[in-house]
This record gives structure tokens, C-alpha cells and sequence, in this order.
């Protein structure tokens, strides 16, 4: 009997110890809260695969040949309503950041002459920011970089590599602010 | 459901180039073990096509049909899924309602097509309703509904990368790949193609006999394209592809199927060769190149798991789990160790006490085995689920009964140890029902520290709980022609006795950390939950006994049939408060059990007050007889 009591006595007690132990050690209510995400941002830090692409004045280049400055890579089409649209900010941003940022944009076009009509677009709205050096467009023949390498089958898509070239942020559509995308090469 | 099987009749239209899935010399091991996210978990394929096909044929190897062979038809070969009799139906009434022949019993996606786009309304009908308002027919009409969508959603879980019969337009045959034609290939034209088509339906209208050769090739590309985007492109269910895009919080990536990665834009540089490698592997199955398909799936396996996405280890130990299933070779063994001790109780022969011994010692090595794998697969602790909490229980009886066996003499503990662990190995899979037994937690159990203190201990509560009761039994049945004075009464008396202390022990300890754990989890430590008041119980009715014995007022049979009872108690408290769907402990809620339940508990109230009877017919009998 004595046995019996002592046993339940040490079990209500232990019991009380671990309560008393788990409420004064433990700050309830302080669970830290996750960091919101960018809507459109995800982020990898995996290095850029590298691949070669020929700008419109016929110079071939290589990603890998942009290492030491951030580049912009922004996968897009003339038909694509979407990139028409966001198309001016990446403009924007190259000619706020002249040496730091690089922007290449690689057109899913079915032929040059569909590009050039819309970069003619282009140049007559912002002639000054199209003659940024550090602008680069090139054709995507056959979506051998968009779709084979990057398996980006919805345009637009905009990859952020930072200077080291790792993958850093990805913005899918073009529904991002342009805050954001400074934000994201900073 | 009509979507879905005009779906299903665009993919077959697709695809009709079939291809021959006989070859036996393909090697599918490699096919096994890649990663699938399934149900919030990453399994090994293998363990993936088992659930679909038990969930499509009823089985996990219909007619010896290897789960990864099967799958590997179906998504590789989705025409040929069309003619093959996947479906079993007994039911005269659902055959009859669906117009098929009341002969058969196998049959095909083809043979229920019509049925179940006449039936589909209804069903939808019975959708909105609650299971067990439903009727058997109308449940198995239900049933079969989704059975046919999963296994057209099955079909088009690769078919984005499927080749296609499709011909090329003569204006686009530069601008894709030659002979190498598939969504992914074609959907560089596929914003043109539609322009275009759009364009000859202005100029032509709809009918096709107006359009030239060329625009004819144009339409028809064009409803390829829409039709397998339509199928594919909303589902994510075959989740074989890593995002390759994570998070700056340290979340794990998540995962995809092949249609959702593309079209939401989680695909990247990794992704794209891994879809390549799924890519190659479905050429080498549909040219039904063996060695090509062996080399492929191993390149795809080593190219997986050296992205460093997850433990292989882990999934290569859900293999083995499948492949040995434990729980079935433990039943094995404690049947035959049941069957030993009960010759060896008859005929007294030491030899089969010793083999009963091994038979028990080889089933908890299984049981063991089991619960262990299930520990890494799972990487928590062992009791998690209420079907879980059966397996462990089991395993507690088993060890406890072979621990207090005392050999030739008695038995009992050891027979009621195995008898309860086989017992309750059969009633694990009914608790589980059709849903994977490896499944996530449900988030308030997801806290590895209470589960391996008040879950354990509590379940290991049960545990000594039904062997107590089982030896109580034992104790009555004994008592009919025994005396109180007797050694082996005496003994099995003692031994009872302790293990009931056992059981109240760990019943009140688990239950007073379930408190703490409530006081943690929900800010309060007891809230009369009928979990809790179930839990209580089992500890009221053992301190009842005790105090009755101490007192004086229990004596050796009606103390052995409260402990008898406890069965009972257990059995409601650990089954029968998940009946009423009430209360936080929403994880443990369970479904057709009423029946069985209320069936058990009848039995053995009619047992224990049977043995109890038959007891003092005995003891009047002797008195009189000295008299």
C-alpha cells in the first residue's frame, strides 16, 4: 500500500517538475515568423550553366565572360504582351546602373525580322537608353538557351546572377515591381 | 469526368504509336528507387505504384504484376492502358448500370467508357454526400469514377515528353527537331500554330474539308497540342521533378510534376537535364531497347541523388520495408509460435516451448525490423498514428509475454503475449484502410520530443494493459478446474497482478505528460477531450481494481475479471473515442469500426461473465463435493 503511494506521489511530482520546467523555459507566443517572400522572386544559388549567344552587332559572348558584374538575364518575345511590357524597365535599370548591371535579353522570336521590328520600337521610344553599352540582346534560335538549359517554356522569365555567377533570384511573369528587381541586384 | 475521357481519347489518339511492353529483360531496379513526392512525403517510385495500383486494380500485384513494371507501361505507353482490363467489378448491379456483360469481371478503360460518362452526373451527385449515407453501390460506383481518373491522370503524368505521331507542317519542320517531335519539342511553334489556326478558322470556318493539306496538318497539330496541354497542363500529381528554385527561409525545395514545373516556371538548368534523362528513358522504353533503358535509369538515378536533394539511404530502406514486409513475416511467426505453445500445453513436450521461444524471437525481429525502418524512413519516433500505436502495442505484448515466460511450467504470459500480438497484427491493416501507411503527421504530433515520451509510454500503457487482460482470461479459464492454492494459479495470479501495476504506472504517467503536452500544444492542460477522458478512464478502472483488492473487496476472481475487463476499456478508450469525431485529437479519428467494436465488446463481456460463472459453478461444486 505505502509502496503504491509513494510510487503515485513521485509520478505527480515528476509530472509537476516537468510542467514548472516546460513553462518557465520555453518563451511561448515567440515562434519567429518566416521572411515573406517576393511574390514573383524565388531564389536559388546555383552557378549559371555557361553558353554562348551572338548580340545583335554580331559579337559573340559567353555568360561566363560577365563574371564581376550583375547580370540580367531576361528570357522574352516580341509576341509576348507581358515582356513588351516590362521590357522599358530593364532599360531603366541598365541605364541607372551602368557599370554594375548587365542586361541580356534573349528573344524566343521565330525569326530576326520579328525581333528587330519591336528593338526598332524600341529605340525610337528610348534612344538613349537603347544605346547602353551594357545592353546586350541576342536571338535564341530554336530555344536552345530558354527552353533546352533554363526549361523556360512561359515567357517572360528574368534570372538575376550576381557577380560570381550564381543563379540568385528568378522573377516569373512580369508582374513584379521595379523596386523589387533593384532590390534584387543590390 | 466527360473532360477526362476525351482527354484520355486525345492522349490514346496521341500516341498511337504503341509500343510493346513485354520485354523481360528490362531491368526496373533503378526505376524504383527514383524520388517521387507523394502525399507531402518523398517515397521510392516502387512504393509509389504500389499505392496507384491498389488504388486503381485493388491490389498491389494483380495476376503477379510488378507495381513498377505496371507503372512504367502507363506512363511510358499510355495507349496501350486503353485495352487492358485494370478494373475488377463483382457487383451484378454496377454492372448492369454501367452496360457491361454480367460474365465478366476484368475490364477495361474502353469497356467502362460509355458507363461512366452515363453515370457521371450521379455521381457527382453522391460526391456531395457522406460516405456512410452513401449506398454499397453507390460507394463502389464512386469508387471506380476516381479509380478511372487516377489512372488517366496516371497516364498523362510524363506525356509532355512522350513522342508524338504528330506531322509536322511543311512551314515549321526547321524550327523543331526532326523525328524527335513531343510537347516540349513542338511547343517552340505552338503560339504560332495557334495564330495560324486561328487565322484559317476566320478565313475558312471550322470544317476541315474546306483547308488545304497544309492547314490541314495545322489543325490537327493544334488540337494535339491543346489536347495534351488540357490533360497535363492543369495536373500536379506525378511529382518527380525538384523545383530548382528555393527559398531564402532554409525550406525544402519543393517538388513538381513534370506538366506543373514547366508551366509555373520552377524548372531551371538542373531540372531541364533531368527531364532530358525522363526524356531518354521513355524513348528506350518505347523502342523497347532493354539495354538502353538499363543504362538510362541508372544515369537517371545517379544524376538525382547526387543533386543532394534528399537521404537515398532513407528511401532505399522504404524499398526493403516493401520488399520484406515485416508485419506479414511477424504474423507468420507468432501464429506458429501461438500454435506451439498450444501443442506444447496439451502434450507437455519441452521441445515445443523451445520452438515456440524461437518462433516468438524471429517474429519480434521482423516486428522489430518494422518499426526501426519505419523510425528512419520516417525519421521520428515510432508512434504516430493510430495505426502505428497498433504496431507498437503489438510489439509491447510480445516482449513482455516472452520476458515473463517461465517455460514448461507456465506458459500463459508467453501464449497470451503472442496470441495478442498476432492478434492485434491482424487489425493493423484494417485500422489503416487503403491510405499509405508511411503518411505524414498531422502538425500537432509533429514534435518529436512528446512523441517519444507521452506517445510511448502511453501506447506501451496499452500494451501491458491487453497482456494483463489477456492473462486474467487466462487466470479464469484456469480457475474452472483449478483451486485458488494451486502453483500454476498462484503464479499466473502474481504475475498478473504485476503487470496490471505495470499498466497503471505507465497509463498514469503517459497520461499526466498528455496533459503537459496539451498545456504546450493548446495552452490548457486538461479540457474533458474524450481522448483524455478515455486515457482517464484506464487509469480510474486499474486504481479501482487495485484499491479493491488492497481493501478486501475484489477477491482473486472478480480482481482477475476487472482485469479481464480492461480489454473493454482499452478498446473504447484507444478506438471507440476516435468514433465521435469530436475533440482536438483530430488525428486519431477513424471510420466503420462501430460495428467491430461494439461486436468485441459484446464478446467479451459474454466471455468474462461466462468464465466468471462457470468459476463459482466449479468452487459450489467442490464445496459441495467436500461437504
Amino acid at each position: 500500500m505505502w509502496r503504491n503511494l509513494i510510487l503515485l506521489s513521485v509520478c505527480i511530482a515528476l509530472g509537476a517538475g516537468i510542467t514548472y520546467w516546460l513553462d518557465f523555459s520555453n518563451s511561448r507566443g515567440q515562434a519567429p515568423m518566416a521572411e515573406p517572400i517576393p511574390k514573383q522572386a524565388a531564389k536559388s544559388a546555383a552557378k549559371v550553366p555557361d553558353f554562348d549567344f551572338t548580340t545583335l552587332d554580331g559579337q559573340v559572348k559567353s555568360i561566363s565572360g560577365l563574371q564581376g558584374k550583375t547580370v540580367v538575364l531576361n528570357f522574352w518575345a516580341s509576341w509576348c504582351a507581358p515582356c513588351v511590357k516590362e521590357f522599358p524597365y530593364f532599360l531603366r535599370l541598365a541605364e541607372e546602373f551602368p557599370n554594375d548591371v548587365v542586361f541580356v535579353g534573349l528573344s524566343s522570336d521565330h525569326d530576326m525580322s520579328a525581333m528587330n521590328r519591336f528593338l526598332s520600337k524600341m529605340s525610337y521610344a528610348h534612344p538613349k537608353q537603347m544605346e547602353g553599352r551594357n545592353i546586350l540582346i541576342a536571338l535564341d534560335e530554336g530555344g536552345k538557351i530558354t527552353r533546352d538549359q533554363f526549361q523556360t517554356y512561359r515567357l517572360p522569365e528574368t534570372i538575376i546572377i550576381d557577380p560570381k555567377g550564381r543563379m540568385k533570384t528568378k522573377f516569373i511573369g512580369a508582374d513584379w515591381a521595379y523596386e523589387d528587381l533593384v532590390q534584387s541586384i543590390q | 469526368m466527360r473532360i477526362l475521357l476525351l482527354t484520355l481519347l486525345a492522349v490514346f489518339a496521341a500516341f498511337m504509336q504503341s509500343a510493346n511492353a513485354q520485354e523481360p529483360q528490362f531491368d526496373y531496379t533503378s526505376f524504383g528507387k527514383l524520388p517521387v513526392m507523394e502525399d507531402g512525403r518523398l517515397k521510392p517510385l516502387d512504393s509509389f505504384a504500389r499505392h496507384q495500383m491498389r488504388a486503381v486494380s485493388g491490389s498491389e500485384s494483380p495476376q503477379g504484376v510488378d507495381a513498377k513494371v505496371w507503372l512504367a507501361r502507363i506512363l511510358f505507353d499510355p495507349a496501350s492502358v486503353q485495352d487492358t482490363p485494370f478494373f475488377t467489378i463483382r457487383s451484378a448491379a454496377i454492372k448492369r448500370q454501367l452496360g457491361l456483360d454480367d460474365d465478366q469481371k476484368k475490364f477495361s478503360l474502353a469497356d467502362l467508357q460509355s458507363g461512366l460518362a452515363a453515370t457521371a452526373e450521379d455521381v457527382q451527385v453522391y460526391l456531395q454526400q457522406e460516405t456512410d449515407s452513401q449506398t454499397p453501390e453507390q460507394n463502389q460506383l464512386t469508387q471506380l469514377h476516381q479509380s478511372a481518373a487516377l489512372l488517366t491522370r496516371l497516364t498523362q503524368g510524363v506525356s509532355l515528353i512522350l513522342p508524338l505521331s504528330a506531322e509536322i507542317p511543311d512551314d515549321y519542320k526547321d524550327a523543331v527537331p526532326e523525328d524527335d517531335y513531343n510537347y516540349l519539342t513542338i511547343s517552340a511553334i505552338e503560339t504560332s500554330v495557334l495564330e495560324r489556326l486561328r487565322g484559317i478558322i476566320r478565313d475558312k470556318g471550322e470544317d476541315p474539308n474546306n483547308y488545304s493539306e497544309e492547314e490541314r496538318k495545322i489543325a490537327l497539330l493544334s488540337f494535339q497540342i491543346e489536347a495534351l496541354r488540357s490533360g497535363g497542363g492543369d495536373g500536379n500529381y506525378f511529382k518527380i521533378m525538384p523545383g530548382s528554385w528555393g527559398s531564402d527561409n532554409g525550406a525544402p525545395r519543393e517538388w513538381f510534376s513534370p506538366w506543373h514545373l514547366v508551366f509555373s516556371g520552377e524548372g531551371g538548368p538542373d531540372t531541364a537535364q533531368y527531364l532530358d534523362l525522363w526524356t531518354d528513358m521513355a524513348k528506350a522504353y518505347r523502342a523497347q531497347d532493354a539495354a538502353k533503358w538499363n543504362k538510362v535509369t541508372s544515369q537517371t538515378l545517379e544524376y538525382i541523388q547526387a543533386q543532394e536533394l534528399y537521404d537515398p539511404a532513407r528511401l532505399q530502406a522504404e524499398s526493403y520495408y516493401t520488399l520484406i514486409q515485416p508485419y506479414m513475416m511477424a504474423r507468420i511467426f507468432y501464429g506458429l509460435s501461438v500454435l506451439s505453445l498450444l501443442v506444447f500445453w496439451i502434450r507437455g513436450e519441452a521441445i515445443w516451448a523451445g520452438f515456440a521461444r524461437g518462433s516468438t524471437l524471429a517474429a519480434i525481429g521482423f516486428h522489430v525490423f518494422g518499426i526501426a525502418a519505419r523510425v528512419f524512413i520516417l525519421a521520428r519516433p515510432p508512434v504516430g498514428t493510430l495505426y502505428e500505436s497498433v504496431l507498437f502495442v503489438a510489439l509491447i505484448c510480445a516482449i513482455l509475454g516472452l520476458m515473463l515466460c517461465s517455460g514448461k511450467r507456465a506458459p500463459y504470459a508467453h501464449l497470451g503475449g503472442a496470441a495478442s500480438a498476432l492478434g492485434l497484427l491482424f487489425l493493423a491493416p484494417f485500422i489503416q484502410g487503403e491510405k499509405d501507411s508511411l503518411g505524414v503527421l498531422v502538425a500537432v504530433l509533429n514534435t518529436n520530443f512528446w512523441l517519444a515520451t507521452h506517445v510511448l509510454i502511453i501506447t506501451a500503457g496499452y500494451g501491458v494493459c491487453v497482456l494483463a487482460a489477456a492473462l486474467a482470461h487466462f487466470y479464469l479459464g484456469l480457475r474452472i478446474t483449478r483451486p485458488k492454492q494451486d502453483k500454476t494459479a498462484l503464479a499466473l495470479f502474481n504475475v498478473t497482478y504485476k503487470i496490471s501495476v505495470l499498466a497503471l504506472l505507465l497509463t498514469a504517467v503517459g497520461t499526466v505528460l498528455g496533459g503537459i503536452w496539451a498545456d504546450q500544444s493548446w495552452g490548457r492542460f486538461w479540457g474533458w477531450d474524450p481522448k483524455e477522458n478515455g486515457a482517464l478512464l484506464i487509469v480510474l478502472w486499474l486504481i479501482w481494481a487495485q484499491h479493491g483488492r488492497q481493501g478486501g473487496h475484489l477477491r482473486d476472481v472478480p480482481f482477475m475479471a476487472a482485469l479481464a475487463a480492461l480489454n473493454i476499456i482499452v478498446a473504447v478508450a484507444w478506438f471507440g473515442v476516435n468514433l465521435l469525431n469530436v475533440g482536438l485529437h483530430s488525428y486519431g479519428f477513424i471510420q466503420g469500426v462501430a460495428i467491430g467494436l461494439g461486436s468485441f465488446c459484446a464478446a467479451e463481456i459474454l466471455i468474462i461473465a461466462g468464465l466468471w460463472i462457470a468459476v463459482r459453478i466449479a468452487e459450489k461444486r467442490k464445496k459441495e463435493h467436500v461437504a
